[in-house]
């Protein structure tokens, strides 16, 4: 190359390296913390509809939605049924227990068709919350609804709800 | 050398570069593929391809840059240099395939125009969590496809060679811009600690590895002094049969070759690509670039018949065994008889 070229391009490199070096490392340190897969306690699959039903309710939101807990011999399972498939697409479905603390508990991500089963946590059962799902793209609830204590089956009866 | 434009001047070296290229990307994407599909099952084919295309282009936008200075560094590798624009090419495919696949994947299906919801759908600038990474890479492709447009011979002869290698320096624009669009983007939703390191070390390279043949280009570069309108080159058995030994006299480079008991004293500026001429060798009688082999004659300057190229010479003696060189440039082409060794004589 003709000399001024050369210190162009010396210039460009000895600035521009530094410079993504810099980004790198700012977007490294910066990373958000994101909930990895592996620790997620995995929704279930497929039409697992044994139990008994022990809570049921329509939630007015659009598509409207009924959610449903089910008493099974291990766990409680929650069912979130849409009318069609919501346009949530990194929704991710959360258990908040009632009062100032407010700890989260993580159900799993909502799933691509309209109905998501997942586990209930003990502590979902033993004492009234809310369901929330949350948009990590948008950063905040897109949508919550309250879960109140939930009745053993043996309590509510068989195929009962509140 | 030129003579006519065709689309793709083949010859037995470009269709082995060729291939081994497309053998390495089509690997490449098999076995990203594959991987990807045991390791996260959850994946969809969509993201994985999208990932493949983008991983694969970002690589090899890594092996191209690698090239420029580990070939000055090792003159060996210079084999990789000769098609490297069919490299870059075949690197802004992949990444184009990554940006459309990318666009209709998170763009497609809303009620804007895709580029558009692109453009405008983030606004968050001030965030580095949030930034508007995809931004980042579009311009990238956007620099990318310029210099894709225009890497054929046609547009480097139009535009002139230092235009054009102006020009196609916004490649380290572009470099940075998807490091960038990397570090904003993808690593800010995937805990990827391996990337992440991948990453850093290609960078610390890059930069290393340019820094490293920077110094070794600036010893070239110290100005040497004329005296009594004589620039001092070297003793002529410092330089081996055949090869040159550059200096930089009255702001250029002026390689100086030895060949058949003669010296010859050209400008160091291949009028193809601006390559290096002094670090090729005189094959055939002519000097020949070691980047794409472009050839001058020694005397003269001026490419065989029937190619037309033509660089400055310079006026050279050997005095005392000692090689000499006049840093006046003639103009391109001008025959200046070669200084002979055993008489020591002025050219």
């Amino acid at each position: 190359m003709i000399r001024p070229l050369r210190k162009r391009h010396q210039l460009m490199t000895f600035v521009l390296f530094p410079a993504a070096l810099v980004v790198l490392i700012l977007g490294a340190s910066q990373q958000r913390n994101v909930p990895t897969q592996s620790p997620l306690p995995g929704p279930l699959q497929g039409d697992s509809g044994q139990g008994t039903l022990v809570w049921e309710q329509a939630v007015p939101t659009n598509p409207p939605l009924t959610a449903r807990v089910y008493d099974q011999a291990a766990a409680a399972r929650l069912e979130l049924a849409f009318e069609q498939t919501p346009l949530i697409a990194d929704g991710l479905v959360y258990w908040q227990a009632d009062g100032e603390d407010g700890t989260r508990l993580l159900l799993g991500p909502l799933q691509s068709g309209p109905n998501s089963r997942f586990f209930l946590p003990e502590a979902g059962r033993q004492q009234a919350g809310r369901i929330v799902i949350h948009s990590l793209a948008h950063g905040e609830a897109v949508l919550a609804f309250a879960l109140p204590q939930v009745k053993r089956a043996s309590a509510a009866g068989a195929g009962g709800s509140p | 050398m030129s003579l006519a434009y065709q689309a793709v001047g083949w010859n037995r070296q470009k269709k082995v570069y060729d291939g081994w290229l497309a053998v390495g990307i089509l690997l490449y994407l098999a076995v990203f593929m594959v991987l990807g599909a045991v390791l996260f099952p959850s994946i969809t084919a969509e993201t994985l391809l999208i990932r493949g295309f983008g991983t694969a282009s970002f690589v090899l936008l890594h092996v191209i840059l690698y090239i420029g200075p580990a070939a000055r560094l090792f003159p060996r590798l210079l084999p990789l240099l000769y098609n490297r624009r069919h490299m870059g090419v075949s690197m802004f495919v992949l990444g184009l395939a990554h940006g459309v696949l990318a666009l209709i994947q998170y763009h497609v299906g809303g009620d804007q125009f895709p580029l558009v919801s692109l453009l405008t759908s983030n606004g968050d600038y001030a965030s580095v969590v949030n930034f508007p990474f995809q931004l980042l890479g579009f311009l990238a492709l956007g620099i990318l496809f310029l210099m894709a447009a225009t890497s054929h011979d046609f547009w480097l002869a139009n535009l002139t060679a230092p235009v054009w290698k102006a020009l196609h320096m916004l490649v380290y624009v572009a470099y940075a811009l998807l490091v960038a669009h990397v570090a904003l983007g993808y690593l800010q939703n995937h805990a990827a600690p391996v990337t992440t390191a991948l990453l850093g070390l290609g960078v610390l390279g890059l930069f290393g590895l340019h820094a490293a043949a920077a110094l070794r280009e600036g010893a070239t570069d110290k100005e040497a002094e004329a005296d009594n309108g004589w620039v001092y080159v070297a003793r002529v058995d410092e330089i081996l049969e055949n090869r040159a030994r550059m200096i930089c006299a009255a702001g250029e480079r002026i390689a100086v070759f030895k060949y058949e008991g003669k010296v010859s004293a050209v400008s160091n500026v291949c009028q193809h690509q601006n390559g290096p001429l002094g670090e090729g060798k005189i094959v055939d009688g002519c000097i020949t670039c070691p980047w794409h082999g472009y050839q001058y004659r020694p005397k003269d300057g001026a490419s065989p018949p029937p190619f037309t190229e033509k660089i400055p010479t310079f006026r050279a003696k050997v005095t005392e065994g000692k090689i000499y060189v006049d840093p006046k440039p003639l103009p391109p082409g001008t025959e200046v008889e070669p200084a002979l060794i055993q008489g020591e004589g002025v050219a």
